[in-house]
């Protein structure tokens, strides 16, 4: 597909939240220390979680999102993969997204390393006849070698890790949306994903890559888009963003 | 419209959800021997135990009352797991809804599919209790095909509807959970509607009619035009009311979940 692009104009997300005792809330609103922002509804409150933010990621753009905690980077990921709806503003995605967001969702315990690639395969949406072509190099990826035909509570958290992302950077996708993945695991595994990441880099249109590692956005980005409190602050080249982002750390610090 | 792309997508998916639900399925039967085989298990002791006490304490002509519970009870089973099971769709996914970007719908097929697997299980139930107490063969049975398929297409709207309002509303499930559990005592599948006197008290109720088209084809009995309509008209009324809320509410699910 040519003209791989991601275009947001003024896109704001706002996510109301219920199943909470509202009005015990909005009187300790003031004191919340959290970096996104948050109001009170006429009936529930709402966080805002992206305000209006304008961006152009473009064919063969590999984005770093940098900002706190609670700055919105998992929602602007979320927003770009499709899984949330932009409450304002217009987003337009060409492209097919692959979103790697949360290692383990949607694993079974008691199902075998095998067992677990091809469900978090199906739940990804590739097909059967796509899995059953793959499976064995997503195996081989793991490196998890025998321990593919025990259940998955024998894993440990690196180990759970290796598998989402081997089934995830198989996927053929224009734009690959990765929250927080690189850089667990052990030495070892560091090293693997950073050949297949190369790999990735040439095959895929643009990557999204959220991470508070600055080394990797260095290494493998070359824009960085710094958020603040659901709004953008700093795009552009990387190593000025991060600059800008030291230097908001250094001042709260 | 985007709605019934939504729809369209989830269900070329098949193979996906397919394959989704199976290997729950496979999941329950590794974590205990009997696996779902313990529902059957279930619905044979519950119909031996009633059987008996119906037999033994009123006196009624065994024959004719372990067929009727039998069939009565695994419609029953069958019905109100669309309803429990229907609820939970959303809130059981959560964290697949927040990971990956699938259409609502998607969830609703792959649990109304696992719990269509379910009751394939139920096979075992009816057919000793069949073969022990035989009714007189009929053609009547094939009329229950069309009532299980009508089964299913509510089971879809109610995992839509159920699902979106339980995983806005928490309480909703124990709500709905405890309002089957009297139904089912309220409904005639172990107690025969021919002893009432008070035709009224089944005849109002929807579940009654549910019943009826499953089980009445099975002891040789066409179920009666009024079973169908009740039964048509709150599926239409499902279903609108399912579209209704899917095209205002669908955002809510992810963005509140």
């Amino acid at each position: 597909m040519t003209g791989v692009r991601i275009e947001a104009d003024r896109v704001s997300v706002h996510l109301p939240v219920f199943n909470i005792n509202s009005l015990s809330l909005k009187k300790n609103l003031l004191r919340l220390g959290t970096n996104g922002r948050i109001h009170a509804g006429s009936k529930h409150l709402v966080i805002e979680a992206l305000r209006s933010i304008s961006f152009v990621f473009e064919e063969g753009d590999r984005v770093g999102i940098v900002g706190l905690n609670g700055a919105g980077k998992t929602t602007l990921l979320r927003t770009i993969a499709g899984i949330f709806r932009p409450t304002g503003g217009r987003l337009d995605v060409v492209g097919r997204v692959v979103p790697l967001l949360m290692v383990g969702a949607g694993m079974y315990d008691d199902a075998s390393g095998y067992e677990n690639i091809r469900s978090c395969a199906l739940q990804h949406g590739m097909s059967v006849p796509e899995i059953e072509a793959k499976i064995d190099e997503i195996a081989e990826f793991t490196a998890l070698g025998t321990y593919l035909s025990l259940p998955l509570y024998t894993y440990s958290a690196g180990m759970r890790m290796r598998l989402s992302y081997a089934v995830a950077t198989a996927i053929e996708s224009d734009i690959l949306v990765l929250d927080e993945v690189i850089g667990a695991g052990d030495a070892v595994f560091a090293q693997t994903c950073a050949q297949r990441f190369s790999a990735l880099l040439g095959r895929t249109r643009i990557i999204v890559l959220a991470t508070h590692d600055s080394g990797s956005i260095r290494r493998y980005c070359n824009k960085a888009l710094l958020l603040r409190e659901g709004q953008v602050t700093d795009f552009g080249p990387t190593e000025g963003v991060l600059k800008t982002y030291e230097r908001t750390i250094a001042q709260m610090a | 419209m985007s709605m019934f792309n939504d729809f369209k997508a989830a269900a070329l998916a098949w193979r996906q959800w397919l394959e989704m639900s199976l290997t729950e399925v496979v999941m329950h039967y590794r974590r205990s021997i009997l696996g779902p085989f313990w529902l059957v298990l279930n619905n044979l002791v519950m119909i031996g135990a009633l059987g008996m006490v119906y037999s033994f304490v009123f006196n009624m002509n065994v024959e004719n009352y372990m067929p009727f519970l039998a069939v009565g009870l695994v419609a029953w089973n069958f019905l109100s797991s669309f309803v429990t099971g229907g609820a939970g769709t959303f809130i059981q996914h959560a964290s697949v809804l927040k990971n990956v970007n699938l259409p609502l719908p998607f969830y609703s097929f792959k649990v109304v599919c696992r719990l269509v697997i379910n009751f394939a299980h139920d096979v075992f139930v009816l057919l000793p209790v069949m073969l022990i107490f035989p009714q007189q063969a009929s053609l009547t049975m094939f009329l229950a095909i069309p009532a299980l398929i009508l089964y299913i297409i509510n089971g879809v709207a109610l995992s839509i509807l159920l699902g979106m309002l339980c995983s806005r509303f928490r309480d909703m499930q124990n709500v709905i959970s405890n309002f089957m559990q009297i139904m089912f005592f309220f409904t005639p599948i172990f107690w025969p509607a021919s002893n009432v006197s008070k035709p009224l008290i089944y005849e109002a109720n929807i579940f009654y009619h549910y019943i009826e088209i499953v089980r009445a084809p099975f002891l040789g009995q066409i179920p009666t035009l009024t079973n169908w309509l009740v039964v048509g008209g709150v599926t239409l009324v499902l279903w609108v009311a399912a579209i209704v809320v899917y095209y205002r509410y669908r955002w809510r699910v992810v963005h509140t979940i």
